[in-house]
């Protein structure tokens, strides 16, 4: 059968360029130029902002002036934004100077009642003092002191500047150095974090604080599962933010039909839309049903970390009310592995081992009554450690999991650390 | 003209070890042309493959920069490295994630590419693995 016509397809792996060296001169270029606009927009508000502002506090010369007139001035192009104009006489350089001011910034705001009020302090005929620039003493204000919003935009270059750098940084500490060389500088670099590589002592095997940290009330460890909050949440985003846009819409729809003015074209496609949000929330409320339906699962441990050929006893409780056709208890590992595909990043798992530590057909857990169960718990000889890379994964579990009549059957997996044999060797 | 050739091997051409244990080896280069290298690198390294993205871990890093008078030493004599092998992770064979062990030696050269070789061994003995339920994508 010839191949069908593939629209839309994606590579597997990065793409790259012919060469690593013309990729990273172009990225370098890139980061250069993102610095340099970083450096632009620094300079811009310095210049503009702070700089005449510490001028204002610092180096100005005090002198006083009489206002001649005073004003609320509108932008020239925007007529809702106002600045005070205090026109103003005073003796500076050797000789007379008149000129229209208050503040070094000259910025205009929308709150006319606040310029007002600022203008109504400078009465024609009275004497102020002045602050002028010594070395343009056509530069003059009403006003010193600072503003916390000409200092605040002192930060808006911050993250652009810092990407530009970092970026910098990040291509020529890479550059013409092999993958190896990079990899000891990245490792260096990652020693100054102790959470990123797991325990020190054990590389790319994930740390076991975050398991021992809980104490069992029959066994040593409580085991934390694998919670779906994470899942519930995004999707409890997902729901508020589609409805709250189509509530938006659904407003001006309403309103538009309420005053016999009916937008048509905009009930047609907010229609689709409703019906998308109602499915969302539909979806949400089976993912919440799905997860809290079954009461939490306890599992305890005896000791943790694991390790090859070694025996552990497991304590398993589960509270009802719940019929199960099945409940079983198994302990697998699984690898996983990310991968680019084009733009996305993908992620495949594959379970590689799987052990049944319990398993009990036609379980009836009445309500308010508690179903326990011990079993042992044993690694093979030369089981894989658990490890963790940034893309590569080999995690062990232990699942719990119920069938029930007419609905999906339920799995709660339990996070366990293998570690490789305390005498460093496996199964030697 | 014969292309420059650089040999890298274990000490009693083991190939499995065990953690804790002690690596040790040589490398040299052979050529009968006139070479400038600038700098040797050795690495005792890790680094996956299979379906995920390369993830690769350097335990052992030695960068020498060579000066005129070190080639002939480089070009002749056997140059030694040693290292006790760390004790993770381990090699593994599995079906979507597999992790191997090489000694990797690279030599740059004042004009043209870098000259690359590898001489790959077992830590530990974790047996490969097989699937056991089909693959699950996210």
């Amino acid at each position: 059968m010839p191949r069908l016509l593939r629209v839309y397809g994606k590579k597997r792996g990065a793409r790259l360029t012919g060469s690593r060296k013309v990729g990273a001169a172009a990225l370098g270029i890139f980061f250069a130029a993102v610095f340099l606009a970083g450096g632009v927009l620094l300079g811009n508000i310095l210049v503009t902002w702070a700089l005449p502002e510490w001028r204002l506090n610092h180096t100005y010369v005090q002198t006083t002036g009489r206002v001649l007139a005073a004003r609320v001035a509108a932008h020239p192009s925007d007529p809702t934004r106002f600045r005070p104009e205090i026109t103003v006489e005073f003796q500076a350089g050797g000789r007379r100077r008149a000129l229209a001011t208050y503040h070094v910034h000259g910025a205009y705001t929308g709150n006319r009642e606040a310029v007002a009020a600022t203008v109504a302090r400078f009465r024609p005929g009275q004497s102020y003092p002045v602050w002028y620039d010594p070395r343009n003493p056509q530069r003059a204000a009403m006003a010193r002191g600072y503003t916390w919003s000409a200092w605040l935009m002192l930060l808006v270059p911050v993250p652009i500047l810092a990407t530009g750098g970092l970026g910098l940084v990040y291509i020529v500490a890479g550059w013409n150095k092999s993958a190896e060389r990079r990899a000891a500088l990245a490792q260096r670099v990652s020693r100054l974090d102790p959470a990123r590589a797991g325990s020190s002592t054990l590389p790319f095997v994930p740390g076991e604080t975050d398991l021992t940290s809980s104490p069992g009330t029959t066994l040593a460890f409580r085991l934390a599962a694998q919670t779906p909050a994470w899942s519930l949440l995004a999707f409890l985003l997902a729901c508020l933010f589609w409805n709250g846009i189509f509530s938006v819409l659904l407003t001006v729809v309403v309103r538009s039909h309420a005053a016999g003015n009916a937008e048509w074209f905009l009930t047609a496609f907010t229609v689709p839309l409703g019906l998308v949000g109602l499915l969302l929330v539909w979806g949400f409320f089976r993912h919440l049903r799905d997860v809290t339906r079954v009461a939490p699962t306890i599992v305890e441990v005896s000791s943790h970390p694991l390790r090859p050929a070694e025996e552990y006893e497991l304590y398993v409780a589960q509270p009802g009310p719940l019929h199960l056709e099945r409940f079983r208890v198994l302990l697998v590992c699984e690898e996983e592995a990310t991968y680019s595909q084009g733009t996305n990043s993908r992620t495949m798992r594959r379970r590689v081992y799987q052990d049944e530590l319990f398993c009990r057909e036609g379980l009836e857990i009445p309500a308010g009554t508690l179903f326990e169960t011990r079993c042992r718990l044993r690694l093979p000889p030369r089981a894989m450690h658990s490890f963790q890379a940034s893309h590569n994964q080999v995690r062990w579990k232990v699942l719990v999991e119920g069938a029930t009549p007419r609905r999906p059957f339920f799995e709660r997996g339990f996070t366990v650390h293998v570690h490789p044999r305390a005498n460093g060797a496996q199964g030697r | 003209m014969i292309a420059p050739r650089l040999y890298v091997q274990l000490d009693g051409g083991r190939r499995v070890y065990h953690p804790g244990e002690r690596l040790s080896g040589s490398y040299w280069l052979e050529s009968s042309t006139q070479l400038e290298p600038t700098a040797v690198e050795v690495s005792i390294l890790w680094h996956t493959f299979g379906k995920g993205d390369e993830d690769l871990a350097v335990h052992y890093f030695d960068r020498r920069a060579l000066a005129p008078h070190e080639l002939p030493s480089l070009l002749e004599h056997p140059q030694r490295f040693a290292s006790v092998l760390p004790p993770s992770p381990l090699s593994y064979e599995g079906v979507i994630v597999k992790i191997r062990w090489c000694v990797r030696v690279r030599v740059f050269f004042r004009k043209g590419k870098d000259l690359m070789a590898e001489c790959a061994f077992q830590l530990g003995d974790v047996p490969a693995a097989r699937a056991v339920l089909p693959a699950e994508r996210d």
